[in-house]
């Protein structure tokens, strides 16, 4: 695992597009904590029932784990195109052939990104725990100190959704093998095909949901919007969406093993 | 040690109705500069494929050192197909430092084989801003990062100027004076000549001949003569022991007497019969001759 990651982050390291990626990652996840608590504040200046719905201030523990994790699950695409690109461009160089020849076998690249990928997962979580805990410990009187942990568990939610959808960017890019089709095909089936589903499914029955791996990724952290609607303010990760979730990453991880196996490099 | 370095068993390798690479055994001695020789698209680099793992076969084997392909054993070689392949943004030293870890090489064998390819100084510019020369030149610096065993290349002259083909074939003939084994995969006889000691021809994904270079050309070598009375000459020629066929264009003649005929017995026995020659040379048919030959033939 060590000399698989250190292979890859000696490609990354030089890489001005990885970090320009990051950069637009990280600022566009300031921005939208900023932005979203500024919103907030001035709705909930307007109109305090907003408060009494969410059942406290939105940006104090412990529904900040819930709302910060909501909000930047939103820019996980951004590091999707990241991964997209750093799948695509060894298949484009053909770099993934001279680095077979060399002696580093196909699981061994699959899974040199696969590490990468939970590296970055990992880094963006700590950077959503980090933000979530400056937000809520500025926003939090004591009373709602004592809850801090309640909702603790978005956390990992958010880890676990975020890898979930780094490794379907995984396999999409050796599928369709072309950037600029892989990053279409992710959106498409993101926000066309599963969005249909996800919508049409459930008047036959709500569970048939859970067949479908980026909407099951996505109910890991529910809108906490539609939550306070619902009266549901206590609401936890979705424990079978969590499951299942690990399912569907390492299924995605099968996958692109047993397709990579199968081809002509 | 393993007097073979790599043997292939009927490896065939189909696309739907075609088929790339035919039932092909072949066997590569140690220490040998071994040429693999056949027109564009004669399955090739699709043989070399199979061997490094990058292409699935559809039936046969190989070994490599008498051992079932690995990654272990792909470590041990240093291959180049199809030209030269690096990560463009990347410096040619930051190349190698992917390929050194890829390949379990401490990093301390990259200043060396970039001296060996004479690519120091250029070592921290992107390869994207590398000639074509210096490209290929670094792909060699890669292959041999992890001293290898074997050492593989896919047209390794393709696209050069003349100076740089020079240049590759002078390293290529440094390095297989060493221990190591090179395979070279060419559709220029030229190249195959001037560089291996054996040689395979491939026609159509067939092997058509696989031998020593010197074999080939050894066994076809003719006696070129030149004598003031012609009609004489080639009579007394015709009745020696060893004569085998004849040609005549203008006064000379191009006698085939068998392998490796002896100039000075030959000139010894015609002075005998009273001829003095004017010219008496000993003529290799070109490997581009048999080539051609062999390919016409099958």
């Amino acid at each position: 695992m060590k000399r698989l990651l250190q292979i890859e982050l000696l490609k990354l390291r030089p890489y001005k597009a990885f970090w320009i990626m990051w950069g637009v990652y990280l600022v566009l996840l300031v921005a939208m904590a900023i932005v979203f608590k500024n919103i907030l504040d001035e709705i909930m200046s307007e109109t305090p029932a907003v408060k009494v719905l969410f059942g406290g201030n939105i940006l104090s523990f412990p529904l900040v784990w819930h709302n910060i994790a909501y909000i930047l699950s939103y820019l996980h695409l951004v590091l999707g195109i990241l991964v997209v690109v750093m799948v695509t461009n060894e298949i484009n160089y053909k770099t993934i052939r001279q680095s077979t020849i060399n002696g580093l076998s196909r699981n061994e690249f699959l899974f040199s990104k696969v590490w990468t990928v939970i590296l970055f997962s990992l880094i963006a979580t700590v950077i959503m725990m980090v933000t979530t805990l400056l937000l809520g410990l500025l926003n939090s009187d004591e009373a709602s100190m004592t809850g801090m942990w309640d909702k603790v568990l978005y956390v990992p939610a958010f880890f676990i959704q975020l890898v979930g959808y780094c490794t379907f960017a995984i396999f999409l890019s050796l599928l369709v093998k072309r950037a600029g089709f892989a990053i279409a095909a992710m959106f498409i089936y993101v926000f066309v095909i599963e969005e249909t589903l996800a919508w049409q499914l459930p008047r036959i029955t709500e569970e048939l949901t859970y067949l479908l791996p980026v909407e099951t990724f996505d109910k890991l952290i529910k809108s906490p919007f539609r939550a306070a609607l619902d009266g549901d303010t206590l609401q936890q990760p979705d424990m079978l969406a969590m499951g299942l979730s690990v399912g569907y990453t390492l299924g995605f991880i099968g996958l692109s093993s047993w397709m990579l196996k199968r081809r002509d490099l | 040690m393993e007097n073979t370095v790599l043997e292939t068993q009927q490896l065939t390798k189909r696309y739907g109705a075609i088929t790339a690479v035919n039932q092909l055994s072949l066997s590569i001695p140690r220490g040998s500069i071994y040429g693999i020789l056949g027109p564009n698209g004669s399955g090739k680099t699709t043989t070399l494929g199979m061997c490094l793992s990058t292409i699935r076969s559809t039936s046969g084997s190989y070994k490599w050192f008498g051992q079932a392909p690995s990654t272990a054993v792909l470590k041990r070689i240093g291959a180049i197909l199809e030209g030269p392949l690096f990560y463009p943004y990347l410096s040619g030293r930051n190349n190698l430092r992917v390929v050194a870890k890829i390949k379990d090489v401490p990093e301390s064998r990259i200043p060396e084989v970039l001296d060996i390819v004479g690519l120091t100084e250029r070592m921290n510019s992107a390869f994207k801003t590398y000639s074509l020369g210096m490209k290929q030149r670094l792909a060699i610096a890669a292959a041999l990062l992890a001293d290898p065993e074997v050492l593989i290349l896919d047209e390794p002259t393709n696209g050069l100027d003349p100076q740089g083909i020079a240049e590759i074939r002078q390293l290529i003939r440094e390095i297989g004076e060493g221990e190591t084994t090179v395979l070279l995969a060419s559709h220029l006889l030229d190249e195959v000549e001037k560089v291996c000691d054996h040689v395979a021809v491939l026609k159509k994904g067939s092997l058509l001949y696989s031998g020593e270079v010197d074999k080939i050309t050894k066994n076809e070598a003719q006696v070129e003569m030149v004598a003031a009375d012609v009609n004489q000459l080639k009579a007394v020629v015709e009745a020696m022991p060893n004569f085998q066929s004849l040609r005549q264009a203008d006064n000379r003649i191009l006698v085939s007497f068998g392998p490796d005929p002896d100039p000075a017995a030959i000139n010894a026995h015609l002075h005998n019969q009273g001829i003095h020659l004017s010219f008496l040379a000993t003529r290799k048919s070109r490997l581009e001759e048999q080539f051609l030959e062999l390919i016409r033939n099958s």
